[in-house]
């Protein structure tokens, strides 16, 4: 028993740490560092530090007139909803931070999102697709595009650049993404004047035959697949469906955006298409910038993750020295009225405030990406 | 005497919270910690289930999560799909709130039976596999009804509960638990765990006592995620996968499997821990796992080994019961 008073005694005095000095910027960073989506918190981490290089190398931040160090603080939340909500109210409370960045899912951000909400705490989420996200309130901003619009990039990208009029979807019906964009394609795609002559689903990421699947669609008439699921199942499904003798053009969403789609697919992804929020091959000279630093920092390519949260870190920043202040209300405002230049193109929030910027479509090429064209919204 | 010092844990859960409350008040702790607490007990009430039935009775059961997400799931669509929540008078929402929780439990614990029921006739490991498939079917389920959001995860459920709120169910968990291991279904539960055989020699209907501990267990599960449910305002089917079931295990374990301090204790620190760790930032569930290893190596027997605190045992069996329950787990 005392040796338990002991224990709740240590605890207790982690919890009393934590004061701050009074005259800094606090940067509030939820990402998952460790759980099974620790990699895209890693890849984002790559982004953000970058934009902290470029914009703050001094890690100072000018708020009106007066230079003010700047501190951000990372949280991990192992990509769950309840540990993203304790993050949001350990940065809200204790760290009284200005702004929060992050999360990178939608599920997590819609579970934190509230909190951050009702205290006035602007955010800006990086990769949350689900609409959903932003409707809980006017603090709450995202980096990425939504499924909607992802789904329908591809269904014209389908109907125009592909003149198929008949599509095949196969889909993860235990997946948010997936869900969505099999929806919003199939919405478009109809609209244009196509039909969607099949829809195969399967139930979870730990799926890994989908022969009965293939089967189908191979006995169907259509002229393009849509697969917009997870770069994993994604890589088998590729390689399952040539083996199984579907030549049909293959399409998908920028789930498969990651170099290790290759390594799965092993040569099956030739000529597959996809929509994404950026191409490293894209000619702005914003986007080439991007590209070079990122290139001398890691010797990699950014992928979407590292992207987006560049571009959140940067819209951030903006809107601090724009607001002039540290107020909540203030530096909402100045983020909604963003106006920035940034590597996958102008960006401005709309009154949703989801971001109004292109999607690119980019094409499998002897185990590269290939810049192929950008969709404005 | 006897009877003021009976309803002693009861006002010591109350000026708990008075405490806290006063402190928040003051400032010293923050809605984070407040938070942090509130998932703490509402953790503590699904290890006091799982301690029924897996402690006491001796029987395995991994998908606790299940049951909490049958609570969580049921009581929000009784407070957002059944009755618009916020446009009803002040007056009214405690009550709909009520009967969003008990429609929680009573769900879940219908659940509980109809999986226990079948399932507990038989004897070994059969339970552990029916109750992880159970959380497993069920997320599959919840995924594919798209009025409680289906994979985009349950959204707009009102954030009622407040630690009020959560100490008063917790306080009567507690309650429940306490009196029904110290009841003679308690003791039928345990002759189960001990020897089946040798209960039902006795003629002690193992069966059922098995289904109604299950039962109950599950019913507790399900109060607790009605409770969950409004406390985050969101729910996501994967948020209760077999993980989240080993999480419910753990926390029993490390706690101390044989009393119900260390189901308790064990939700608490371990929910509280990974919080308290923040400062260590990417190592902090690499210390959390070394101490849960380091734990299991040098105190097996949980936390609390197998004591009670005194306030846990009914007046006239204390002292017996803590020096049986230490002989056993000794």
């Amino acid at each position: 028993m005392r040796r338990l008073l002991l224990a709740l005694g240590i605890l207790g005095t982690f919890l009393c740490l934590g004061a701050w000095a009074a005259d800094e910027v606090r940067i509030g960073v939820v990402l998952p560092i460790s759980g099974q989506a620790a990699m895209y918190g890693a890849y984002c981490k790559t982004g953000l530090d970058l934009a902290l290089k470029e914009l703050a190398p001094d890690m100072t931040i000018d708020v009106g007139g007066k230079k003010l160090p700047l501190k951000l603080i990372y949280e991990d939340n192992e990509n769950k909803p309840e540990i993203t909500a304790n993050a949001y109210r350990k940065l809200i409370d204790q760290d009284e931070v200005a702004v929060i960045i992050g999360p990178e899912s939608s599920s997590t951000a819609l579970a934190a999102g509230p909190i951050a909400q009702s205290a006035g705490i602007p955010v800006v989420t990086i990769f949350p697709t689900n609409p959903k996200v932003t409707q809980i309130g006017d603090y709450i901003f995202r980096a990425c595009f939504i499924d909607p619009f992802q789904g329908s990039v591809m269904a014209k990208y389908a109907y125009n650049d592909l003149n198929a009029r008949k599509a095949a979807i196969l889909y993860n019906n235990g997946n948010d993404f997936s869900k969505g964009l099999t929806e919003f394609f199939t919405r478009t795609f109809e609209e244009l004047g196509g039909k969607v002559v099949i829809v195969e689903a399967y139930g979870g990421s730990d799926i890994r035959d989908f022969n009965a699947q293939f089967n189908n669609i191979k006995a169907s008439d259509a002229e393009v697949l849509f697969m917009p699921n997870t770069y994993f199942e994604s890589g088998l499904q590729m390689h399952q469906a040539r083996a199984a003798g579907i030549t049909l053009p293959l399409i998908g969403g920028d789930g498969w955006d990651t170099p290790d789609l290759v390594t799965i697919s092993n040569g099956a992804e030739e000529g597959a298409a996809y929509s994404c929020a950026f191409s490293h091959e894209s000619t702005t000279p914003q986007a080439q910038k991007f590209v070079e630093a990122y290139r001398a920092a890691y010797n990699d390519v950014p992928n979407s993750n590292a992207v987006l949260s560049y571009e959140a870190f940067s819209i951030v920043y903006k809107a601090i020295e724009a607001a002039g202040s540290l107020d909540g209300a203030s530096i909402r405002d100045a983020i909604a009225k963003t106006k920035l230049e940034l590597p996958s193109g102008v960006i401005e929030f709309d009154e949703e405030r989801n971001p109004k910027k292109p999607a690119v479509i980019v094409m499998y090429k002897g185990g590269k990406t290939s810049y192929v064209t950008t969709v404005n919204p | 005497m006897g009877k003021i010092k009976n309803y002693a844990p009861v006002f010591g859960l109350f000026v708990f919270y008075l405490v806290c409350m006063r402190l928040r008040q003051a400032g010293y702790v923050k809605n984070y910690w407040l938070q942090v607490l509130m998932f703490s007990l509402i953790n503590g009430m699904v290890t006091l289930g799982l301690y029924l039935i897996n402690g006491i009775t001796g029987q395995f059961s991994i998908g606790q999560a299940g049951f909490v997400s049958v609570g969580a799931y049921s009581s929000g669509v009784v407070t957002t799909l059944l009755f618009n929540f916020s446009s009803l008078p002040a007056y009214g929402k405690p009550f709909v709130f009520l009967l969003a929780v008990a429609a929680g439990g009573i769900v879940s614990g219908i659940c509980g039976y109809l999986i226990g029921r079948p399932s507990l006739r038989l004897k070994g490991d059969y339970l552990a596999i029916v109750t992880l498939a159970f959380g497993e079917i069920l997320r599959a389920i919840i995924r594919c009804i798209p009025q409680v959001g289906g994979p985009r995860g349950f959204t707009s459920i009102p954030r009622y509960s407040t630690l009020g709120w959560i100490v008063v169910f917790f306080a009567l968990t507690v309650w429940l638990i306490r009196n029904y291991i110290h009841s003679s279904f308690g003791r039928a539960c345990v002759s189960i765990r001990e020897d089946e055989l040798a209960s039902e020699t006795m003629g002690i209907d193992t069966t059922r006592y098995k289904v109604q501990a299950f039962v109950v267990g599950a019913t507790v599960a399900g109060v607790a995620g009605a409770l969950l449910a409004h406390v985050l305002g969101f729910l996501h089917p994967d948020q209760f996968n077999y993980v989240r079931s080993t999480d419910f295990l753990v926390y029993l374990y490390a706690g101390g499997a044989g009393a119900m301090s260390g189901a308790i204790v064990g939700a608490f620190i371990l929910t509280i821990l990974p919080e308290a760790l923040r400062f260590l930032a990417g190592w902090r569930l690499v210390i959390y796992g070394l101490a849960l290893v380091l734990m299991m190596l040098y105190r097996p027997t949980g936390i609390c080994g197998g004591r009670e605190f005194p306030f846990l045992v009914p007046l006239p069996r204390r002292g017996a019961e803590t020096r049986a329950a230490l002989s056993e787990n000794g």
